[in-house]
């Protein structure tokens, strides 16, 4: 199972385009907030985590879904 | 109010500046880091959604059809609002929307006798087949120059052609066509992509083939006015009447249908980088939106995350001043 989850995240080869777009978002969202170096690093990688977590929980629901199918 | 600490300078011309180049305004301002950040995360992923689509995916066109009666396809990028968000980089292509009507006026409206609408002096690349009286036919591919000006009527055009076989025999004819009789073709001058595919001269089916850089060029080679046959190929079509203009539906359905899920993916990048500028340029207008950075964090950004009555968090340092200056 864990391993056709994996086939299948390799072969969604355009998911892994949102990894660099999702920290691009983040760090410019976050220097638009605060001036600090530190607080926008700090802010930006948070962002960056919600971002790709808040995907990967959406990806894997939707395989779940999809399992059967 | 933007902290004390941030000087903006003029935050009007530093707005300005960050529009036209990411990260030039907080350059301007002497905020480095950010303008480093601006700088390379929105011009990173402009100008990789630009690769991605092969540097057709950011043009501008708007039509008076909502409905794409003209052309059939996308008559109004409404995508490039967000595109020309990135600056100076998109910018060019309002200018190339201009003079990609302009030409399609030229070339519909009925020219007083002499009025030159294009000459052509360039390189070409080909085939020929040409038949002469008491000669062997000659076919095949063929480089050289083409010269080819204005007859002095309508749409007639007359040139010569100086270039060589692909044995190395030299060739050199007359060229004669008029763009009403089909027998001179010219691709668009100003276009992103064009069909540039040999039809003429190439019998069996080919694949369609279009091109931004190369220009089809397609004409009858004359001795003075005997029709003795035929060259067709293309000429280059420069940097700047391709770059940024705008797509028709033909080439649109070709980008689509070659690149798939990458062209709709190289929008978004495009359209994610334009959008993205307009928080650089708030900031460098306005300053940061939540303050400094050095204040309490937020109660959402402790690392405890235990509060759960944020809003009750808020108003107590009000309520205390209040209590204070009563």
């Amino acid at each position: 199972m864990i391993n056709s989850f994996l086939l299948l995240a390799v072969a969604q080869n355009t998911t892994w385009y949102v990894l660099p777009l999702a920290g691009a978002i983040s760090l410019v969202y976050s220097a638009s907030r605060y001036e600090l170096t530190e607080r926008i690093l700090k802010r930006a990688a948070r962002l960056f985590v919600t971002i790709t977590g808040f995907m990967l929980t959406v990806f894997v629901i939707l395989w779940l879904l999809s399992a059967n199918l | 109010m933007t902290d004390s600490r941030i000087d903006l300078r003029n935050p009007l011309l530093a707005a300005v500046l960050a529009f036209l180049f990411p990260g030039a305004g907080h350059a301007y301002q002497r905020r480095y880091f950010k303008a480093a950040i601006y700088c390379v995360c929105i011009l990173g992923i402009y100008f990789w959604g630009c690769s991605l689509g092969e540097a057709k995916a950011v043009y501008f066109r708007w039509e008076g059809s909502m409905t794409g009666e003209q052309t059939g396809g996308r008559t109004r990028t409404f995508g490039y609002i967000a595109q020309v968000g990135v600056g100076m980089m998109a910018l060019p292509a309002i200018a190339q929307d201009f003079r990609h009507a302009e030409q399609l006026e030229d070339q519909d409206s009925d020219r007083r006798p002499g009025e030159i609408l294009e000459e052509i002096d360039a390189e070409f690349t080909g085939r020929l087949n040409h038949v002469e009286l008491g000669h062997p036919e000659i076919t095949g591919r063929i480089v050289g120059a083409v010269r080819v000006g204005d007859y002095g009527f309508g749409t007639e055009f007359e040139g010569t052609f100086n270039g060589q076989t692909s044995d190395g025999n030299p060739v050199q004819f007359d060229l004669l066509g008029s763009r009403n009789s089909g027998s001179l073709q010219l691709g668009d001058r100003v276009t992103g992509l064009d069909d540039v595919t040999m039809s003429e001269l190439v019998l069996e089916t080919q694949e369609l083939q279009f091109s931004g850089s190369r220009r089809r060029f397609f004409v009858r080679v004359v001795d003075k006015t005997t029709d003795l046959g035929m060259i067709e190929g293309t000429i280059p079509r420069p940097f700047y009447n391709h770059y940024l203009a705008p797509l028709d539906s033909e080439s649109l359905q070709y980008l689509n249908g070659k690149l798939g899920k990458q062209y709709e993916l190289a929008l978004v990048y495009t359209w994610i980088a334009g959008l993205l500028n307009i928080l650089a340029m708030w900031d460098a207008f306005q300053g940061p939106a939540y303050g400094y950075g050095d204040e309490e964090p937020e109660s959402d950004e402790k690392s405890s995350d235990e509060s759960t009555n944020e809003d009750a968090d808020t108003p107590e340092p009000a309520t205390a001043a209040a209590g204070a200056s009563s």
